[in-house]
């Protein structure tokens, strides 16, 4: 009898996983600084509001 | 731009205020964006069938290719804004174009990324300097040191028009990326469209449900999340350059 090889796909699920986590991270790092630069902002003009009073 | 006086003091301009509530159109955009986005992922990691060479990690292709469309779009829209502020000198084609510049570095950085790690298991190693992924961390080196030099600018109109001027040019990595693995012979990178190079490796059979996949995220990740991505952030863009304004009128009052 002839030996037989039998290909098996390779268990990369972990690496998978792994990109996805990454892509999580990349997009959620992005969308985050939008969240704090906007919440920084709203501290800004409170800020302003409450000098430009006290200019006037 | 409308200017604002104060008894006694010089005319400011001062930008006009940015609305603050999301216009409909974003928000419709934005949750739209969202459940497509939720709808590709399905598609990519559990509709499509695996890929019996490669095993589970084939599935990063469905965004790892989106992701660099997605990054020509929004580093495209940079030069579209860049060539307008030139033309016209409005401060909303600036925030444009680094909207744009931002938005591409983040998708051109899961392209990037999301390569290595599907290059550890295939290729057996996390990176190897071949045309492709050199030119593609060329392109993000260049757009992070765009961020950065924009970012140690102090007068605002040299900052934008060096911005539009580095973000037309750096345009050209973009171009590079995209055809380089059609004029090096010498890249293990696969072509996805047309043959690929003799010794590509990690190419795959493109199957009708390969096709089902991709399509709809490559309309994903290189329309609905660019320009959503976009919107949201020329928005902050126009508030931070109208708190900018108010501050330095607010400094000239107190100095006048």
């Amino acid at each position: 009898m002839p030996e037989t090889t039998t290909f098996v796909t390779p268990e990369t699920a972990d690496y998978l996983w792994l990109g996805v986590a990454v892509i999580a991270l990349i997009m959620g790092l992005l969308i985050a600084s939008y969240f704090t630069r906007a919440s920084s902002l709203r501290s800004d003009l409170e800020m302003l509001d409450r000098l430009e009073n006290d200019t006037d | 731009m409308s200017a604002t006086t104060h008894p006694n003091q010089p005319t400011l301009d001062i930008p006009a205020a940015p609305a603050t509530s999301a216009p409909r159109r974003l928000i419709i955009l934005t949750v739209i964006t969202a459940v497509s986005v939720a709808l590709g992922l399905f598609l990519a990691l559990f509709w499509v069938g695996r890929d019996p060479d490669q095993g589970e990690v084939q599935r990063l292709f469905y965004i790892h290719m989106p992701s660099f469309f997605g990054a020509f779009t929004a580093f495209g829209a940079a030069v579209i804004g860049g060539i307008q502020y030139l033309r016209t000198r409005n401060p909303r084609w600036d925030a444009l174009a680094v909207s744009g510049v931002e938005v591409g570095l983040a998708l051109s950085l899961v392209n990037l990324l999301t390569g290595s790690i599907w290059a550890r298991p295939i290729w057996n190693t996390w990176w190897v300097w071949d045309p492709r992924l050199t030119s593609a961390a060329i392109m993000c080196l260049t757009y992070a040191a765009y961020l950065m030099l924009r970012g140690a600018m102090e007068n605002p109109d040299t900052r934008r028009r060096f911005s539009a001027i580095y973000g037309i040019l750096a345009f050209s990595t973009v171009i590079l990326t995209l055809i380089i693995i059609r004029i090096r012979p010498d890249t293990i990178h696969p072509v996805v469209v047309g043959p690929s190079p003799q010794n590509a490796e990690g190419t795959f059979e493109a199957t009708r449900s390969t096709a089902v996949a991709l399509l709809p995220n490559i309309f994903i990740w290189m329309v609905l999340v660019p320009w959503a991505l976009m919107w949201w952030r020329i928005r902050l863009q126009n508030t931070i350059e109208w708190v900018a304004a108010r501050k330095a009128a607010l400094i000239d009052r107190q100095e006048a």
